[in-house]
C-alpha cells in the first residue's frame, strides 16, 4: 500500500481524525513522503476547522410560542394516522387467522379465471388479426367459429360489408362442410344462435338449427327448387352467376332476411 | 403507582412518560432540535415542523423509551430521518439549485452570527446544501455539531463503515466545489 491512490479515500478521515492508530499511522508515514497528499490533507483541514467553528444559527423565540400547542396537534393527526394503519394490520391479522379459507378461496379464483385468461389470450390474434373478408377467403371455419363467439368480433363480423359473391360462395361451400362434419355443424349452430334480431333477442339455438337446417337443405336443385317459392333465392349456385360483381352486403343482413322470410311462411 | 424493580429501571418508566415528562423533554430539546432540522433543511418554517413530527412521534411511540440517553439519540434518529425524506422530496421537485445568498444569512440577525456572513463560510454551507441527503446529515452531524462517529451511526441507523465512507464523499465533494470556487474567485 504505497501509491497515492490506495490513501485517496483515507485522506480526508486522517483529516477529520476520524482512522483508528494503525490507519493514523500509515497515512502519517505516507504523509512524510508526499507533498500532494500533504496538500490535500492541509485543505480538508481547513474545511473541518470552518465547519467545526460556524456558528449556531439563532431562532426567533416568537418561533416556540404555540410549540407544545402545534405539537398536540400533530399528535392528534399522527394518532388518527396509527388508528388507520391498526386497521389495515387488523383486516391483515384476519385474514391471517382465517389464511386456509382465503387460500383455498384463491385458488378456486385462480382455477376459474386461468383457463378464461388462456383461451382469450389465445385466441386474440386470431380475432384481431383477421377480418370477415380474410376468413372466408382463406376458408378458415375454426377461426370464423371463434370469430362468431367473441361478441365484439361478432358485432364486427356481422356489420362488415363483403363482397356478395364471396359470402354465397363462401356460405355454400361452409353448408357442404358443416353437413360432413358435426363438429363444424355444432360450432356454426352455436355461432348463430347468439345472433341478435331486430327485437334485441338472440336467435337462440333452437330456431338457429332450423335456420341451418334450412339453408342446408339448398343444394343445387333444391335451391332451384326454393327460388321459384319465397325461400331466399340468393343462396344457390344459379343465383350466384347472376350476383353483381360489385355488390357488397353484409352478413347480419342475410341472416335476419333468412329469418324474417322463415316467420313469414 | 405499582411498580416492578428491574436492574433500577421500574416498568412504569420502561413503559411510558407522562405528558408532564414529555413536556419537560420538549422544553429541554425543542431548540437543539430546530437548530438541527435548521442546518439540514435550511429553512426555519420547515425545520420547526419537522421537529414538532419528531416530538410527536416520540409520544406516539412512547412505551420504547428507556432513560434520557435513548430519548436523546431517539428524538435525533426520528428527526434526521424526517429531514432526509424532506430533502430527497425536495431534490425530486427542483432538481436545480442556484446559490441563493438569503438562505444562510436567514434569520441570523444576531451578532454573533457575523462569521457565517463571511463569505467563504456562505459557500461553504452552500457546498453542503447541494450534498446528497444522507452524506449532507453525515458531514453536519460529524463535523459540525460534532458528534463521534460511532454517534452518528447511532442516529443515522447505519454502521460506522457506512458513516466513514458517507463522510469521505462529502468532504471530498465539498472539498472540490471550494477548490473550483476559489479558483473562480
Amino acid at each position: 500500500m504505497n501509491s497515492c491512490r490506495d490513501f485517496e479515500s483515507l485522506l480526508s478521515l486522517f483529516a477529520g481524525n476520524d482512522l483508528d492508530i494503525e490507519q493514523r499511522a500509515n497515512v502519517a508515514a505516507h504523509l512524510t513522503t508526499c507533498s500532494a497528499c500533504r496538500q490535500k490533507v492541509t485543505e480538508y483541514e481547513q474545511i473541518t476547522n470552518h465547519l467545526s467553528k460556524l456558528a449556531s444559527p439563532t431562532l426567533p423565540e416568537t418561533l416556540f410560542a404555540d410549540f407544545h400547542e402545534e405539537i398536540r396537534n400533530k399528535i392528534t393527526s399522527g394518532e388518527k394516522t396509527q388508528k388507520q394503519m391498526f386497521g389495515i394490520i387488523a383486516v391483515i391479522h384476519a385474514f391471517y387467522r382465517r389464511r386456509r379459507l382465503v387460500i383455498a378461496t384463491a385458488t378456486l379464483i385462480m382455477m376459474m379465471a386461468v383457463p378464461m385468461l388462456l383461451t382469450r389470450y389465445f385466441h386474440s390474434p386470431q380475432e384481431s388479426s383477421s377480418n370477415l373478408t380474410q376468413l372466408l377467403e382463406k376458408r378458415d371455419w375454426m377461426g370464423l367459429y371463434y370469430a362468431m363467439l367473441d361478441s365484439k368480433s361478432r358485432t364486427n363480423f356481422l356489420d362488415e360489408p363483403v363482397a356478395a359473391q364471396l359470402l354465397y360462395s363462401a356460405l355454400d361451400e361452409l353448408m357442404k362442410v358443416q353437413r360432413q362434419d358435426p363438429k363444424i355443424r355444432l360450432g356454426l349452430q352455436h355461432a348463430l344462435s347468439k345472433i341478435k334480431t331486430r327485437d334485441g333477442k338472440s336467435l337462440g339455438l333452437g330456431r338457429s338449427a332450423q335456420i341451418l337446417g334450412k339453408i342446408t337443405s339448398t343444394g343445387y336443385e333444391s335451391a332451384m327448387r326454393l327460388s321459384r317459392t319465397s325461400w331466399d333465392p340468393e343462396i344457390s349456385l344459379l343465383a350466384l352467376r347472376q350476383i353483381d360483381k360489385n355488390k357488397k352486403m353484409k352478413l347480419r343482413e342475410l341472416f335476419l332476411k333468412t329469418n324474417i322470410e322463415r316467420n313469414k311462411r | 403507582m405499582k411498580t416492578q424493580n428491574l436492574t433500577n429501571i421500574t416498568y412504569e418508566e420502561k413503559l411510558e412518560i407522562s405528558e408532564q415528562e414529555f413536556a419537560e423533554i420538549v422544553e429541554r430539546h425543542q431548540h437543539s432540535l430546530v437548530r438541527l432540522a435548521f442546518r439540514l433543511v435550511g429553512n426555519v418554517e420547515d425545520a420547526k415542523d419537522l421537529a414538532q413530527w419528531a416530538f410527536a412521534k416520540l409520544w406516539l411511540n412512547r412505551e420504547r423509551l428507556d432513560n434520557e440517553r435513548i430519548t436523546f439519540y431517539y428524538l435525533r434518529k426520528i428527526l434526521v430521518n424526517l429531514c432526509i425524506d424532506h430533502l430527497r422530496q425536495q431534490d425530486r421537485q427542483k432538481p436545480d439549485v442556484e446559490f441563493d445568498e438569503n438562505k444562510f444569512s436567514s434569520d441570523l440577525s444576531n451578532p454573533q452570527h457575523q462569521l457565517e456572513k463571511q463569505e467563504l463560510q456562505k459557500q461553504l454551507l452552500f457546498c453542503i446544501d447541494t450534498l446528497k441527503p444522507k452524506q449532507k446529515a453525515t458531514i453536519l452531524l460529524r463535523d459540525v455539531e460534532g458528534y463521534s462517529v460511532e454517534e452518528t451511526a447511532n442516529v443515522l441507523e447505519c454502521t460506522k463503515n457506512n458513516v466513514l465512507c458517507n463522510l469521505h464523499l462529502a468532504r471530498e465533494n465539498v472539498r472540490r466545489k471550494m477548490q473550483r470556487w476559489l479558483a473562480n474567485a
